[in-house]
């Protein structure tokens, strides 16, 4: 009793939290930039992570199975695997992170947000495993995939960014407005007092052209981060595959039958191996390959979601053997 | 005279050989397999089969698969063609609505198995030999153009490779020149990548073509021989000694949860083999199979056989229960007790319905619901003045088995690819030096760790000493 | 000069200066965001805290019936029995399940307590043979197995009590029968059919 107390305790201070961090983000985006908020929204982070933690604990403990049973838990877990992937380059003290924070920070809240808002009450409940998912490989399978899905919309949104980045022609929202500013500020902070430093005289004309070197520079970064993660995202990838083909040759005999959700998983690692393959040929380009990527978001939620819900819709949701 | 004009000499036979057509053709045959093979391992062609199969397995989920034809004729009429264009012709004639056993995608993926060949062939394997080859660079501006580079003014090529031994890097050393390299897994990784989706494919294929597959529902009690259930599923299916054994059903029954789902389901098995020695006995469940001799039996679906009763304190009556279709799978199973006489052709009874092996539903002659009985609780129900007693639903288990001569070799692939990627994963450091004089130049290049490389080359790079007497070197 | 061979494709492309300025993702904090934090925590955790004490604190259904006797077992030894129905989604029965544990804590050794879900195929025999229209529906048994009496619905403790001491006392008949409070009708139970075996949702 008291686990289930503690669980509802803490989906309350997730979203409490995630609300007071959205509300903050929100407001320094069209209304007010407060600096000082900045080092607030971190920490929010870290407690972020704690609740989520404590509740997908408290949930194992207490329905006695491993916490990913249904779409309610797996989106809890999905939101802690955004959490995980955005604090994981603070432990290794890599300073300049805030690129990639600016993307797996926001998808963490968000995320947390929707699973803790009230649109999924009805799943809440603890629920019975059927006899399907009584199996030591569904901690293996399911979290693998879940982590995979984190690392790559993280590694997609990483691209997406880059193309709005080199789509953009102008940079003043970049280095003068408020609105991203908190989170891109402390990139371009030291540069651009060099530069006012350095030449007063020239600094308007000189403007232009260091704009255009930290906008290249930014998109080399942002190139390089989102394919390291889409390369993590697709080694986790391609063990939950592999470990939900054996786990199906375990419980039905076959360890690949057709059906849609096990294809689209498939479909998702061919699009990243394509990536992956554009990348070696250096006459692809990055913006190509960040087009990609970018189409790689839209089936990651078709796998995720799209799935599920046609499933319901369609005449019978089963699975076809090759015969 | 030898030089006689019509006698031809041996020079003007070869020239004439090798005009003729017949050795022309034969060259052209030697060339095209290099062709071919080139045309293969290019990586566009690779890239363009990976997406094309990547969309007809798209279109594979779409378009529902295994129907019959007058659904294609329904969903996709030609009188209104989806997007204008595509109707029922476009799905039988590709044969779409078997997606993936069709022609088309079983011949993309055997292009791709052909050019996964080919480009370990032509690009990955010399690879290794180039790795092979310590490759040093000679010029100082050629190491100046890597990713990270750097100089030390005073110093001697050979401290830096002793400095590069001890952070345990391979180091060479070949006169001012020195090339040193760290993770060499990480650049072999991509050839196992490729080698093991090959094996995969291979698995695949014979699985496609070796096993055996078949399906049954035995009611609770009774036996059957596997060789009856299994069937072969191509070629290369050979049965062996172990389709003789017989397989006895002791028990089915589920376990259920407080609120009624169902928890698990067991069977409990008996294998038997020619002499009716019995060889094994296992409890089967769903997540939990029974292997023996290369046959797997998995429990897959359940049934109701009979009902046993007692009529007016006589019997036992075994009472068969048939399946009533109902929309949807859940299922329901019914059986009739007939009263009175049982020659005329409008004869009435009782009947009895189940949902499930833990209650049932008992209707009188006039169809009028009567009362719900559960089995083990021997509660006796009057109905027309008969007293009946339900003693027990007895049902069927469904059991599928198999075998498969692929799965070893598919699960090695499974494991080489896991392993593989895990391993490109790594990251491959290389280092190249050259001594100017007396200062040192030094490039690297990583091809992972983008931002541990240059602070780990600056750390290493503070520790080469200084030399305090320059000698000159040439 | 042949150059270094390929690299994985994470390769960069282009020589970059080595990133010399690194700007400071932890800052000295002033002591004041520091306040800032702890009084935000503290605030959001007492109104979780709030938030929570609404909630039930107690025992749960599911308690109840890890403590409760299987209903053969308590027909056949002997005692009085108090059988309560129940579901899984019945708030009224959820409210009730403190009192009811305190109850089956004190009459324990005297009054076997059964809980039969209703949402479960097994008890329609049952369900039937009751009559239960409402739950909770509580029947009240006596040492062989016969009704004594029914409460269907919320039903306040005093009642239940005395009614439990009558049957563990051996009364033929106990005080307060038939009442009717507020209850959730047995139609809604939710019956799960059998799943397929190889169903996976
Ligand atoms: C089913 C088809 C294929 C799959 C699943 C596949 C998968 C992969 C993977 C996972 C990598 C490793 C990437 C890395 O380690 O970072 C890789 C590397 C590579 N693949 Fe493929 N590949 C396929 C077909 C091909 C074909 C047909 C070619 C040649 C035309 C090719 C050329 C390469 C090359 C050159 C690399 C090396 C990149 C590097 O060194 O990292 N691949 N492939």
């Amino acid at each position: 009793m008291i686990f289930s107390t503690l669980e509802h305790i803490l989906t309350h201070i997730s979203f409490s939290i995630v609300s007071i961090v959205i509300t903050i983000f929100f407001m320094t985006l069209f209304v007010h930039e407060i600096v000082g908020l900045y080092n607030s929204s971190e920490r929010a982070m870290i407690v972020t992570l704690f609740c989520i933690t404590g509740i997908l604990v408290t949930r194992w403990i207490d329905s006695g199975h491993f916490p990913l049973s249904n779409l309610y838990e797996s989106l809890m877990f999905l939101s802690w695997s955004f959490s995980i992937i955005h604090m994981v380059p603070k432990i290794r003290n890599h300073k300049k992170k805030n690129l990639f924070s600016a993307i797996t920070a926001p998808s963490a809240i968000f995320t947390q947000g929707f699973v803790t808002s009230g649109l999924l009450t009805e799943m809440h409940q603890s629920t019975i495993l059927v006899p399907a998912l009584q199996s030591q490989w569904l901690m293996m399978h399911v979290s693998m995939m879940v982590l995979s899905y984190a690392a790559l919309l993280c590694g997609s949104l990483l691209s997406v960014a880059l193309l709005v980045i080199t789509f953009r022609k102008n940079m003043e929202i970049f280095c003068q407005s408020d609105s991203l500013s908190f989170l891109i500020r402390p990139i371009f902070f030291d540069k651009i007092q060099y530069v006012n430093e350095k030449n007063n005289v020239l600094r308007n004309t000189c403007f232009l052209s260091v704009q255009n070197y930290h906008r290249y520079q930014l998109i080399q970064q942002l190139d390089r981060w989102s394919c390291r993660v889409i390369s993590l995202g697709f080694l986790f990838l391609t063990i939950g595959i592999l470990s939900g083909a054996v786990w199906a040759n375990e419980a039905w005999g076959s360890y690949w039958n057709w059906d849609p959700k096990e294809t689209w998983a498939f479909i998702t690692w061919t699009i990243f191996a394509i990536y992956l393959h554009t990348r070696t040929n250096n006459n692809w380009g990055s913006k190509n390959s960040a087009i990609l990527a970018s189409t790689g978001f839209l089936i990651i939620w078709i796998c995720y979601f799209g799935v599920n819900l046609l499933g319901i819709g369609l005449h019978s949701y089963g699975s076809f053997t090759l015969n | 005279n030898s030089s006689s004009p019509t006698h031809l000499q041996h020079e003007d036979v070869e020239t004439l050989v090798e005009k003729s057509d017949s050795v022309q053709l034969l060259k052209l045959l030697k060339k095209v397999p290099k062709r071919v093979l080139g045309v293969l391992s290019n990586l566009s062609l690779a890239i363009g089969e990976m997406g094309s199969v990547a969309a007809l397995m798209a279109l594979g989920t779409v378009i529902e698969q295994g129907e019959t034809p007058d659904f294609y004729f329904e969903k996709y009429p030609e009188e209104n063609p989806v997007f204008g264009f595509f109707t029922w012709r476009w799905v039988l004639g590709l044969g779409f609505d078997h997606m993936f056993s069709s022609p088309i995608f079983l011949g993309l993926l055997v292009l791709l198995a052909a050019s996964l060949m080919a480009c370990t062939y032509m690009t990955q394997i010399p690879l290794v030999k180039v790795a092979r080859r310590w490759n040093y660079l000679n010029t100082s501006e050629s190491i100046r153009k890597q990713e990270f580079n750097d100089s030390l003014p005073r110093a001697s090529v050979r401290d830096l490779g002793v400095i590069l031994m001890g952070a345990g890097y391979e180091v060479f050393l070949k006169g001012p020149s020195l090339y040193a390299f760290k993770g060499l897994a990480g650049r072999f990784a991509p050839i196992g990548v490729h080698l093991a989706m090959l094996l995969i494919m291979a698995g695949g294929t014979l699985s496609a073509t070796g096993s055996f597959r078949g399906s049954v529902t035995v009611p609770q009690g009774l036996n059957f021989v596997m060789g009856d259930v299994l069937n072969p599923i191509g070629f290369l299916s050979t049965p062996t000694q172990d389709f003789n054994t017989e397989v006895h059903v002791n028990r089915f029954y589920m376990d259920y949860y407080d609120s009624g789902e169902v928890s698990q389901f067991h069977t409990d098995l008996s294998l038997f083999d020619l002499n009716g020695k019995e060889v094994t006995r296992k409890t089967i469940s769903v997540n939990d199979p029974l292997r023996y001799g290369g046959i797997t039996i998995y429990q897959t679906d359940w049934s109701i056989s009979a009902l046993q009763i007692l009529r007016d304190d006589e019997g036992p009556f075994n009472l068969p229960m048939a399946p009533l279709k109902l929309s949807g799978d859940k299922k329901l199973f019914g059986t009739f007790l007939p009263v009175g006489n049982t020659d005329s052709p409008t004869v009435k009874g009782i009947s009895m319905l189940a949902r499930d092996l833990q209650s049932i539903v008992l209707y009188d002659q006039e169809g009028k619901f009567v009362g719900i009985r559960r089995p083990n609780s021997k509660l006796p129900i009057d109905i027309n003045g008969m007293k009946i007693i339900i003693l027990d639903a007895i049902g069927s288990t469904g059991l599928d088995l198999k075998t498969d001569p692929g799965v070893p070799i598919v699960y090695a692939g499974f494991g080489s690819l896991m392993l593989t990627t895990c391993i490109s994963f790594l990251s491959h450091s290389q280092v190249w030096a050259l001594q100017d004089g007396t200062t040192v130049v030094v490039g690297g290049k990583s091809n992972r760790a983008k931002i541990e490389f240059p602070e780990e080359m600056n750390r290493l790079l503070d520790r080469v000493p200084e030399l305090a007497q320059i000698s000159q070197t040439k | 000069v042949e150059s270094a061979s390929e690299a994985g494709p994470c390769e960069e492309k282009v020589q970059a200066a080595s990133d010399a300025t690194q700007n400071n993702l932890f800052p000295e904090f002033p002591t004041k965001d520091i306040n800032r934090r702890v009084a935000l925590g503290s605030s959001v955790a007492a109104v979780g805290l709030f938030l929570s004490s609404r909630l039930d604190f107690g025992v749960s259904l599911k308690d109840l019936s890890a403590a409760a006797m299987p209903y053969e077992q308590a027909l056949a030894n002997g005692k009085p029995t108090l059988v309560e129905f129940y579901a899984d989604w019945c708030e009224v029965c959820r409210e009730l399940a403190p009192d009811v544990y305190k109850v089956e804590q004190q009459y324990m050794d005297r009054v076997n307590f059964v809980m039969l879900n209703v949402d479960n195929t097994k008890w329609e025999q049952e369900l039937d043979e009751f009559g239960v229209e409402g739950i909770p529906h509580f029947a009240f048994l006596d040492r062989n197995g016969n009704e004594e009496g029914n409460v269907v619905g919320r039903l306040p403790k005093q009642y239940l009590l005395e009614n439990v001491d009558a049957l563990a006392r051996g009364e033929t008949s106990i005080p307060h029968s038939r009442i009717v409070g507020q209850f959730s009708s047995s139609e809604s139970r939710k019956v799960h059919g059998v799943v397929d075996p190889r169903s996976h949702d």
